[in-house]
């Protein structure tokens, strides 16, 4: 099928009407916001994004790759119709695998998409699309990796070393998407309590959507040039979101182990809160302080001068910088000169778990297609 | 270092202290430990600065699950006379503790103390339900190992039960009850594998041994079991079938609090000694639970001085029963083990597995 096909558009708006029409989406927010993603107008954004050419002495032609399989995390549950979604778009034939263990948006997202698949006008899309489950110590998994053209690994580094593993065909593609974390970086001076109360409920968003689980969450957060009145003020609103949820046993324990190993490491290392949202104030962003972060509502605090302070340090690790109150000169010139291997996406805070073609690196569309050039 | 833990400990007997006088003792030799680790242990000091103990509910308790990440130690790495290894769920890290010799010395005398109240002070022919491989390297154990090396100072001659591919060793099994039925033995293992490559593999084979006068000692927690429905008293029924024997006594500990040692008595009751004590924390407030309430179980013990173990929250689920009046006639708290915390799926990045 061609890239933007007519048929792929009117199945992607018929999805995305749905899933912000209908009342029984309308308590997962995640539902919403993947709904809002395909709407039209953005796929529109995509297709002329994907189709621009900057290259005037040739003529590039974009063409799909064939078959895709897609390995989708189960931390993110609707990152599989992402991954999907963008194949799809480009023209190509997929099997996605989903985790066994799926939540309850994900099962009415799954029926309505073989809803809609039962049309007679989307007949094609579905002789050409799977999307199922099967245990990863069956051979489902290998024998697919020798049927396809590329593979969209997600699930990080243990997942994506076994898919590795599998033999595929020689000129098979590997997508894949490692471990990853994420930072928020604030700026808080001359904001007024409104503006910091506003600044709370995004970052909010941001931190409890997915548990704090999906590598674009922000797990630190670090503040330039912002008096501790207005920090007090930002944690006393997140407290006060936080508090509304209560944790499980098992919860707490985690949080518990956390805070003991962070706090162990140094005499500066120390404890804001350990209610519902643990925060605790590093001296420095540690590998380890990383791997040991147990998600779930729990928040690193770390200061820096300003931002090309923090881009020098920041582990290879982080995926997505979310930001607030720093102007867009001091974003670029931040960004410009001194980033190094980290950081694939800078964002307003509020926008740090909305997808994008542009991830971990790679502009995915134009990774599941094949790209053919003609000079004359 | 011997005024740190009075060797007076080591001199009355472990159960017979009422529980008020024992806590006194307790907080005395604890709050010296918590000082010592303090000045000796930069990871305990950092966590742990308060120096007010009013009781020892008050004193701080380090999260086991730490002996997985850090190597925490009080001593300098010239004094490391012994490394323990926890055994570890197969995929997850194994937690790690560091001796010295004081503490290894302290870990026997407390073992022996404790389970002589069980077993009495004869040295009994022992047989141990495991293969000779686990005991092999002598500088670094695992927790299985160093619990046999542990044990074995209770028996004579032991001898093992299972060859290295965990099959039964039946010529060995078979001297064994022959040369010794009817006759005061020491039989030892762990819960598992008893239940697993020794009974079941008996079983198997329709053989049952004549060991009336013997004693079985296991230990290692009941999930495995729990997960084919076998309970403790299903567990001892089949031991009087298969092996003949009818003192079956189950114990608790843990690889990094070596030494507090939880046996069960004749009414099933697992009973803390004079030198430990166990403590049940609410899981989410931490703050103590009264008897009969169930939570997490905080393990406090003297035996620890080479690194900061005295006072640990472990990951299990248990209750406090009853104090000073178990009708064995053994003082102090007594309580029931109900397994672990359940576990949370960490959902991390890394889960597509499932």
């Amino acid at each position: 099928m061609e890239p933007f096909a007519k048929e792929t558009r009117e199945f992607i708006d018929a999805l995305s009407n749905t899933l912000l029409a209908e009342q029984i989406f309308k308590p997962h927010s995640e539902l919403t916001t993947l709904g809002f993603w395909l709407r039209a107008s953005n796929i529109k954004r995509l297709r002329q994004q994907y189709f621009a050419q900057d290259n005037v002495s040739s003529s590039l032609f974009l063409k799909p790759l064939g078959g895709v399989l897609h390995i989708a995390p189960s931390n993110v549950d609707t990152m599989f119709v992402y991954s999907w979604v963008c194949s799809l778009l480009v023209g190509n034939n997929n099997i996605v695998r989903v985790p066994s263990n799926i939540t309850e948006a994900v099962q009415k997202l799954l029926s309505l998409i073989s809803r809609l698949l039962q049309q007679p006008k989307f007949t094609s899309i579905a002789q050409r699309n799977l999307i199922a489950t099967w245990t990863q110590q069956s051979n489902v998994s290998a024998t697919l990796s020798l049927m396809v053209q590329a593979r969209m690994i997600w699930g990080g580094n243990e997942t994506v070393q076994n898919i590795r593993k599998m033999p595929t065909l020689p000129n098979c593609r590997d997508i894949a998407f490692a471990d990853k974390f994420s930072v928020s970086v604030l700026k808080l001076a001359g904001k007024s309590q409104d503006e910091i109360d506003a600044l709370a409920e995004l970052l909010w968003r941001d931190i409890s959507t997915f548990q704090q689980a999906a590598c674009s969450s922000p797990r630190v957060l670090v503040f330039s040039d912002s008096p501790e009145q207005q920090k007090q003020h930002l944690y006393s609103r997140l407290m006060a979101r936080a508090n509304s949820l209560t944790n499980d046993a098992s919860t707490s324990m985690n949080h518990l182990v956390a805070r003991q190993l962070i706090l162990s490491q140094h005499q500066d290392n120390y404890l804001h809160s350990d209610g519902p949202l643990s925060v605790v104030k590093i001296h420095k962003l540690h590998k380890d302080y990383i791997a040991w972060h147990p998600a779930q509502n729990f928040l690193y605090e770390y200061d820096v001068g300003d931002l090309t302070e923090l881009f020098a340090w920041l582990p290879e690790q982080c995926q997505t910088v979310s930001h607030f109150g720093f102007s867009s000169d001091e974003l670029q010139r931040a960004v410009a000169p001194y980033l190094g291997p980290s950081v694939d996406r800078l964002v307003p805070v509020g926008q740090a778990l909305i997808f994008s073609s542009h991830w971990d690196g790679y502009d995915v569309l134009k990774q599941l297609s094949r790209i053919i050039e003609l000079r004359v | 270092m011997s005024e740190l833990v009075p060797e007076q400990w080591f001199e009355s007997p472990p159960f017979s202290m009422p529980q008020a006088e024992k806590e006194i003792r307790l907080l005395n030799t604890l709050k010296e430990l918590h000082q010592y680790h303090q000045a000796h242990c930069v990871e305990y000091n950092n966590l742990f600065s308060q120096t007010e103990l009013s009781d020892i509910e008050s004193l701080p308790y380090l999260a086991v699950r730490l002996f997985k990440h850090l190597s925490l130690s009080s001593i300098a790495e010239a004094d490391v006379f012994k490394t323990l290894y926890s055994s570890g769920t197969t995929g997850q890290m194994p937690a790690k503790v560091l001796l010295d010799q004081e503490t290894s010395r302290r870990q026997s005398k407390v073992l022996v103390k404790v389970l002589q109240d069980f077993i009495g002070k004869q040295r009994m022919p022992m047989l141990i339900i495991d293969h000779p491989g686990v005991v092999k390297s002598r500088n670094s154990y695992s927790a299985r190992g160093a619990g046999i090396q542990g044990l074995s100072l209770f028996g004579r001659k032991p001898v093992f039960a299972l060859n290295d591919d965990m099959s039964l060793n039946l010529e060995v099994v078979q001297n064994f009850n022959n040369e010794h039925k009817n006759t005061p033995v020491l039989l030892f293992g762990f819960t598992f594998m008893v239940w697993k490559y020794f009974i079941r593999a008996l079983n198997a084979q329709n053989i049952t041994l004549n060991l009336s006068q013997g004693t079985l000692l296991h230990s290692g927690g009941w999930k495995k079991l729990e997960a084919e429905k076998v309970s403790n008293s299903t567990f001892k029924e089949t031991c009087k079938d298969v092996l003949g024997l009818s003192q079956v006594h189950n114990f608790y500990g843990m690889a990094e609090q070596v030494g507090s040692i939880f046996v069960e008595c004749e009414q099933g009751h697992l009973h803390a000694p004079v030198y430990a004590d166990v403590i049940i924390r609410d899981p989410v407030s931490m703050a103590v639970l009264p008897n009969n309430v169930e939570g997490v179980i905080q393990v406090l013990s003297i035996v620890p001085s080479s690194y900061p173990g005295n006072s640990l929250l472990t990951e299990d689920l248990g209750m406090i029963l009853g104090v000073d009046d178990c009708s064995c006639g053994r003082k102090g708290k007594y309580f029931l083990v109900h397994g672990r915390l359940p576990k949370m799926e960490v959902r991390g990045c890394s889960d597509t597995a499932k």
